[in-house]
């Protein structure tokens, strides 16, 4: 045998050569600057609005200035963006020859859902125009025997598995927004949500993709059956954040709604024996659906919200464990749950009488993020992943973080993925206070990174974290990130901006600014 | 007239202003999640942001803050919005959202009534809302008129002749009710058999003119319930018309009187009684209104259903076979809360089935006078309504608000679905007749 | 080819520079063969001899377990074989945790007993004690327990892999859930090396099976029978479902393998019993199953995924073109192997199969019929993308060259295309 040298292992240590300012990602490139607005145009040409009127007519092209204010920002308030113009096509064909008309003028274009998205990926980068899916609304097929459904991207979440409940099937990724976000935004952002412990996230889900390529072209990728030979086109774009293009259609996979599911309480004095608890279960062999902790703070604020769910308010953490399959099999799995809880020492545990209440349980989960708006003017959700054997630690140092930059917080996860989400209360119009949340988020970041994590779980990049980036990769990785881009969207016309650091893109978009015409190798 | 009206605006605070003003604290409290998009029919119906909750806050916001110059966007949105308050049921954050929608509009209409630019349709509305709804005699008056236009089949020819706009209105208006039934409730009523309890009924303005039928039934229900009823003549209007179309002062001006008429300290009333799901959520209000001298009726105010389904109710029901829809009110649903009460009544009358149709909260585009306001989006709204509706195929559709069940008979008249709309007082009524 | 200087000087050097034994060893393929094979001891190694086969231009055959190595079109221009047996082993398994990183030349077998031990089961099926992680990966093709498992790649967490411009990259990570940056490693699963060489992987265990048996009966091949069974696949316990049939005997062979806690286990096998009666038989048969499927040994093999409405329709084609048939129901993924009179029979099973919603390709082939017939297929129509992403990932054209996917004219414009599309 030859002798096993290690190869390196990035994903465990933190990177010495990747230095610590998005500057240094750089390295010594010549066209190392930052140049995001370089001569993007401020108004869209007249003719061009003219163009796109006459595409999806007056009404759904908006280019005043009060309606284009209201699109300066998804879920991310933060660096709001203007668009030049927002059209809402109802078509494949519309947004294909939207994108022609965007192309004639040299006008980039970024595609948007419904705008809940935290990472800012559906900002208008700036002088772009925003397709907004939101009226591409049609269910077009349900396969109830091959189960899958063909939906196009502005149909939402929640939506589609109430429209198939009657065939016992439902649509499995259920981002906690998913009262209002689409799948066409789900697949860009590949997202995630509490019951991913099990059912794996978007990508896990989507077959087949129809795609208007940013040239313009209509493209299909994948298949029914979810498998094709070669690499796999549907998964890489999956997640893409909309720089590969615009999906128009989607093909979905369809779950079969459980035969039997129980959710649980789970109340602890402290955060951390919640997430210790979790790991007992995780070693214990049972795969619950979700498993997801709430801590004080988001309690208190749940609880003053049309979704509370009688949570216990002096709980210092609640773990919802909940889980699903044959009904034969959930006794043993509850005891199991019930062990591992009392090991830790929690303090009871309740099973959820009927659906109403489990629904309830879960309408608090998933309002929690927004019932933080009671807590102050802003909210900054935070996203990033551990290794769950981290979680306690991480809790801790988290908490000290926020302690010492004196910011509120509050912490709702998926502690079965590891994936945490601090959401530190500010207000935006102070300044200092502002200053000191971004801070805070990047000392998160690092502490995460620290221990093997990743800065997002599923929230995205978008313009939020595309200079943490190198927290997590060096420059050698992310290049063939680029290739991937350039690959599809070779001039950079589509969300640019967005995902990966922005300046190699910008310069890739305006080639004479670089000098030359090829990326050297 | 303008000028005269223009000067009565005064007082409200002007969009740029707002900024001094709750409102623009208030706009602070939305995170900009986007949970309310779905549940708003007029996003729903558009695609716009700007025509979304989310969306008009955070023009408001712009505005406030002085980052958006342009008020136009916010004008029309404004007046787009159908009040329905859905997006407060989604809202986690627990938005007011309606009190603020009251505001701004209220705001809009001052600042272009200074700026002399109030739109014609404004001025009109704001006329019949000021001097003709809450003066009982001149809506009487022409209440008759219609009446006598429709018994002579006069309304289809004037339609041919009167701008679109009015034509609208007539074909949305209901039967004028024979002249008995629009006569003046006894102002006492006293309770069958031992006496519970005494109640004031408000009456309203449109209930009394065009669903005198429904206030009658309330009457007697109370009153073999065991309730005595006492109707306080010096009511008037609730104000909730005048409050959704931006004149708030003028609301709260009605809203002075009610509490005048129902006395300061309710007296012996145990509860204000209302039948329209809007009257009720706007005499709630009171205390935002007037604050503390308005609390007292506001926290005495009772939606019908919810009272009886509070009270405890020894009745006994008979059978009604029937196939019934029970369509929420957005004003009970969303602005009090009320979803099960009704249910849970109706559940009560054997027989009677209760189907469920898709989305009863979804709003039916009535919403007041917005079906008069905004013609074609309410039509827009409306139309998912009556499909829901048609595919429960019930015979009886029952909702407790009278806005709703015009537009919803006349979207079931069009679409030939053949299903009497009631309140859903009128089957506990009929249910529980001696 | 290469214009620096004399051919295969650079990896000449690189290997003598750096000691990497480059040894004659002969490795026939379709289409090629290459007469020296070497084998890196670790990624900085690899990364050199990339590097300067980049410089030379010397078509790089990379190897795993050597199992599939025929399973490609025609390779063009094989300069040196690269064995990756070296670069392996289980280097961080976290049991607390359900998730491993082991070295690409690792035997599956081998991963898998080293997660058992920790009560974890490696979700990948590949076949036999052979198949490297790095192979599996490669060519993204799972066995019957894909039925519980899903795709392979739903088992990669994270992959580092060196490139066409010899530069050792990573992607995704150690956990489990992650959207930091585009998912590369969906684009290097099931890109047969064509597009960067796997070399280490994080991979996600599923807790091991409190109990598990596999039951066996025999059935006729009718679609009623047949829809039935399928059905009864999707029970919970169902790890995988194996319907073996040959025109010949008539009969067929329903082999099901259960797992889960025992009494999901014992309350699914009364549900295929009440159907029809199934007898107890050896826990291993599965394996077995899935290792004949990459042994047949038959001039023809096949493998083609349908949807799981036509899949009998799909298995009735390939038994009345007389071969022999191992399905998998669950996931309407047929494999087929056998003697076959011509291509232009695999060309109307590819039709049927496309029709059906999937696809079909070609593991085995008289080495004649590749003249007329792409082992994997049109892809979908995505064959220009996937050349654009070949030129740009692997721009010497150096990795697996036309083994999976072929470039025009290494100018680099647009000409490229793949090979199906020519055929």
């Amino acid at each position: 045998m030859p002798q096993r040298e290690k190869p390196s292992k990035p994903h465990l240590e933190s990177n010495p050569g990747a230095a610590s300012s998005p500057e240094s990602l750089l390295g010594d490139r010549p066209w190392a600057e930052s140049c995001e607005a370089t001569a993007r145009p401020a108004s869209a040409p007249v003719e061009l609005i003219g163009r796109l009127q006459a595409i999806v007519g007056r009404e759904n092209c908006l280019t005043r200035s009060g309606e284009l204010f209201a699109y300066e920002c998804d879920g991310l308030t933060l660096e709001p963006r203007r668009p030049l113009a927002v059209v809402l096509p109802e078509t494949t064909e519309e947004v294909a020859k939207v994108v022609h008309a965007c192309r004639e003028f040299d006008i980039h274009f970024v595609p948007r859902g419904a705008g809940t998205g935290l990472s800012g990926g559906a900002h208008a980068t700036a002088g772009s125009v925003l397709i907004e899916c939101s009226r591409m609304t049609r269910v077009l097929a349900v396969d109830a025997e091959d189960r899958f459904a063909i939906v196009q991207p502005g149909v939402v979440n929640a939506e589609l598995s109430t429209a198939i409940r009657h065939l016992g099937l439902f649509y499995a990724p259920d981002p906690s927004s998913q009262q209002a976000c689409t799948i066409g935004g789900n697949v860009a952002e590949n997202s995630g949500g509490p019951h991913t412990l099990k059912y794996g996230t978007t990508t896990n889900h989507i077959l087949a993709l129809e795609v208007v390529m940013p040239d313009g072209s209509v493209q299909h990728l994948g298949n029914q059956t979810g498998e094709m030979p070669g690499p796999d086109l549907v998964g890489a774009f999956v997640g893409s954040e909309g720089t590969l293009g615009i999906v128009t259609e989607i093909t979905v996979r369809l779950t079969p709604i459980p035969e039997a599911i129980e959710t649980m309480l789970a109340i602890f004095d402290d955060v951390v024996p919640a997430c210790r608890a979790v790991g007992r279960v995780i070693r214990s062999g049972v795969v619950p659906a979700a498993m997801e902790i709430v801590d004080r703070r988001t309690i208190e604020a749940v609880e003053a919200s049309v979704y509370k769910a009688g949570l216990p308010k002096d709980a210092g953490a609640v773990l919802i464990v909940e889980l699903d399959g044959s009904p034969v099999c959930m006794e043993g799995e509850i005891r199991t749950i019930r062990e591992a809880c009392n090991a830790e020492g929690c303090q009871a545990i309740e099973l959820a009488r009927d659906e109403e209440e489990r629904l309830r349980f879960w309408r608090a989960r998933k309002g929690a993020f927004g019932a933080m708006g009671r807590l102050a003017p802003d909210l900054y959700v935070h996203d990033a992943v551990v290794p769950r054997i981290h979680l306690p630690e991480i809790l801790e140092k988290i908490g000290e973080i926020c302690d010492r930059h004196r910011l509120k917080l509050a912490n709702v996860f998926h502690a079965g993925d590891g994936n945490l989400h601090p959401n530190i209360c500010f207000d935006r119009r102070d300044e200092d206070e502002l200053a000191r949340v971004i801070q805070a988020g990047e000392e998160i970041l690092k502490a995460c990174t620290a221990v093997g994590g990743v800065i997002t779980g599923e929230h995205g990049v978008g313009v939020e974290k595309r200079d943490y980036m190198h927290l997590v990769f060096n420059p050698e990785d992310l290049e063939p990130m680029y290739w991937l881009r350039e690959s599809f969207n070779p001039d950079g016309v589509c969300n640019p901006g967005k995902l990966i650091p922005t300046t190699r893109f910008c310069v890739e978009s305006n080639p004479k600014a670089r000098g030359y015409d090829e990326v050297p190798l | 007239m303008s000028a005269d009206l223009s000067n009565s605006y005064g007082g409200a605070p002007s969009l740029a202003s707002l900024l001094d003003r709750s409102l623009y604290t208030d706009t602070l409290d939305c995170v900009h999640c986007g949970l309310c998009l779905t549940s708003c029919p007029t996003y729903r119906a558009t695609g716009r942001e700007t025509a979304s909750p989310r969306g008009r806050i955070y023009l408001m916001r712009g505005l406030a803050e002085g980052l958006l110059e342009d008020t136009e966007v916010l004008e029309e949105e404004a007046f787009l919005c159908l009040g329905c308050r859905a997006c407060e049921s989604a809202c986690p954050s627990g938005v007011h959202y309606g009190e603020m929608l009251e505001n701004a509009r209220s705001a809009i209409r001052t600042e272009q009534a200074r700026e002399g630019r109030l739109p014609l349709a404004a001025k009109i509305e704001r006329f019949a809302l000021r001097e003709i709804v809450p003066r009982a005699g001149r809506l009487s008056f022409v209440v008759s008129l219609l009446g006598i236009a429709q018994t002579l089949r006069l309304d289809r020819l004037m339609m041919k002749v009167v701008p679109a706009r009015l034509a609208e209105m007539m074909a949305l208006a209901p039967p004028v009710p024979a002249a008995k039934d629009r006569c003046a409730m006894p102002p006492l009523t006293s309770a069958v058999g031992e006496r519970k309890g005494r109640v004031a009924l408000f009456e309203g303005c449109i209930m009394s003119e065009f669903f005198g039928r429904v206030n009658d039934a309330t009457r007697l229900v109370l009153s073999r319930a065991g309730y005595e009823v006492i109707v306080p003549e010096a009511q008037g209007c609730c104000g909730a018309l005048q409050a959704h179309s931006g004149d708030l002062n003028f609301a709260h001006d009605l809203a002075r009187e009610n509490v005048r008429a129902f006395g300061d300290d309710l007296g012996d009333i145990d509860a204000v009684i209302v039948t329209s799901a809007g009257c009720s959520a706007a005499l709630r209000d009171g205390e935002a209104w007037l604050g503390e001298s308005g609390a007292k009726l506001a926290g005495g105010v009772r939606d019908i259903l919810e009272f009886l389904d509070e009270v405890d109710l020894d009745l006994e029901f008979k059978p009604i076979a029937k196939r019934a829809c029970y369509d929420d009110p957005c004003h009970l649903i969303h602005a009090q809360g009320i979803a099960s009460a009704p249910r849970r009544l109706l559940n009560k009358i054997p027989k009677l089935e209760l189907v469920p149709h898709a989305n009863p909260e979804a709003c039916c585009g009535a919403a007041g006078i917005y079906n008069l306001t905004q013609p074609d989006m309410s039509k827009r709204v409306l139309s998912p309504k009556v499909e829901s509706l048609a595919a429960a195929k019930p015979q009886i559709v029952a909702t407790a608000n009278p806005g709703c069940a015009m537009q919803i008979a006349s979207g079931l008249e069009e679409a030939g679905v053949n299903a009497s709309v009631v309140h859903p007082i009128e089957l506990i009524e009929q249910a529980t007749r001696p | 080819m290469g214009a620096t200087g004399e051919r295969g000087a650079a990896i000449s050097a690189s290997a003598s520079e750096s000691s990497v034994e480059v040894r004659e060893e002969r490795v026939s393929v379709p289409g090629g063969a290459v007469d020296r094979v070497c084998e890196p001891r670790n990624v900085g190694e690899l990364e050199s001899i990339v590097r300067a086969a980049g410089i030379d231009r010397e078509g790089l055959l990379v190897m795993g377990g050597r199992t599939r190595l025929h399973w490609a079109n025609r390779a063009q221009a094989l300069g040196l074989g690269i064995s990756m047996s070296g670069i392996s082993g289980v280097d961080e398994f976290e049991p607390e945790e359900g998730v491993l990183h082991a070295l690409a030349g690792t035997p599956v077998q081998e991963i898998r007993e080293v997660a058992a031990k920790e009560g974890w089961e490696l979700p990948l099926d590949s076949p036999g004690q052979l198949s490297t992680l790095g192979g599996t990966i490669a060519s993204a093709i799972g066995g019957p327990r894909a039925h519980l498992f899903g795709p392979v790649k739903d088992a990669v967490l994270g992959l580092e892999v060196v490139g066409g411009d010899g530069v050792a990259t990573k992607c995704g990570g150690r956990v489990v859930k992650n959207v930091t940056g585009y998912d590369m490693a969906k684009l290097y699963c099931g890109s047969y090396g064509s597009l960067a060489i796997v070399t280490g992987a994080w991979l996600r265990l599923r807790p091991a099976s409190a109990k598990r048996i596999t039951l066996r009966a025999r059935s006729s091949n009718d679609k009623e029978r047949f829809e039935a069974i399928r059905a009864l696949s999707k029970l919970t316990s169902v790890r995988a479902l194996v319907w073996s049939s040959t025109r010949t005997v008539g009969k067929s062979e329903i082999t099901v393998e259960f797992g889960g806690s025992a009494e999901g286990v014992e309350h699914d096998r009364a549900k295929f019993n009440q159907y029809i009666p199934f007898e107890e038989i050896a826990e291993d048969t599965v394996d077995h199953l899935r290792d004949e499927r990459s042994r047949t040994g038959s001039p023809v093999a096949l493998r083609a995924r349908v949807l799981g409405t036509r899949c009998h329709e799909m298995m009735e084609v390939v038994l009345d073109a007389g071969l022999r048939v191992s399905a998998d129901p669950g996931t309407g993924t047929i494999h087929a192997s056998g003697s076959l009179p011509g291509p232009s029979i695999l060309a109307l099973i590819r039709e049927r199969a496309e029709q059906a919603g999937g696809f079909a390709q070609f593991e085995t082939l008289p080495d004649e019929w590749r003249d007329t017939l792409d082992v994997f297929g049109s892809l979908g129509g995505t064959a220009s993308i996937v050349s654009t992403l070949k030129r740009r990932f692997d721009p010497a054209g150096i990795l697996n060259p036309g083994r999976f996917v072929t470039l025009g004219p290494s100018d680099g414009d647009a000409q490229a295309a793949l090979q199906g599309d020519l055929t």
